[in-house]
């Protein structure tokens, strides 16, 4: 049986909330399991993945660089959403750097999604 | 694969649409029920439910713009989560 296919959303921003730092240890447990996953960066999510991050500032650990794990875990389809990048005046070169990192339009998003067996958002 | 949305929070609406399918339903739950209350949404053919139950726990049943909306309660509910391939709860 071929297994679900499972697309990560990262929607939100760090730190305000804990959703990126659980997504993506979900993302890491469920590849540990063999499922296909993608991540998805789109609109506020894009800030994920900005270098230069110092939460420790507010006591909260920094789990930008473990986005850099993911293709070591067999999770290689990790995409952004180029709208976002616009929107908020980032380019890719401000963004950690992950092997195979691509960016996508909010079209191929939509139907990346469409085919998606589950999608999760936190 | 046909998706049916579930939004919860008013701004979430707008922000979950550009990656929603024309073929998806979206379901507007909790505090997201009162978009249904104020004009159109600038959907594009996906087909729009609203929990009846929260509008009436927040006095905003008779304020729908009801050719666009449709209401459901809790036992239709469940009927759409099975009549879509999956449910999405965009958080």
């Amino acid at each position: 049986m071929m297994n679900k296919s499972i697309c990560i959303v990262f929607n939100k921003a760090p730190y305000g909330s804990q959703a990126g730092r659980e997504l993506l240890d979900i993302a890491l447990m469920a590849a540990a399991f063999d499922m296909p996953i993608t991540a998805l960066f789109v609109e506020q999510g894009v800030y994920q993945l900005l270098k230069g991050q110092e939460p420790d500032i507010l006591d909260i650990k920094n789990h930008s660089a473990t986005f850099k794990a993911l293709p070591l875990y067999g999770i290689e389809d990790i995409l952004v959403e180029e709208d976002a990048l616009q929107k908020f005046n980032l380019n890719v070169q401000e963004l950690v750097e992950i092997d195979g990192l691509k960016t996508i339009s909010s079209s191929h998003a939509q139907s990346l999604l469409a085919n998606s067996d589950f999608i999760l958002t936190l | 694969m046909k998706s049916l949305y579930i939004i919860n929070q008013p701004q979430k609406l707008n922000q979950a649409l550009p990656f929603i399918s024309e073929q998806d339903g979206i379901l507007l739950i909790e505090d997201a029920v009162v978009v249904a209350t104020y004009g159109s949404v600038q959907a594009n053919h996906q087909t729009l439910y609203v929990l009846v139950e929260d509008l009436i726990a927040r006095g905003l049943k008779d304020k729908v713009g009801v050719e666009q909306w449709n209401l459901v309660d809790y036992p239709q509910f469940v009927e759409l989560t099975l009549q879509y391939d999956k449910s999405v709860s965009w958080l």
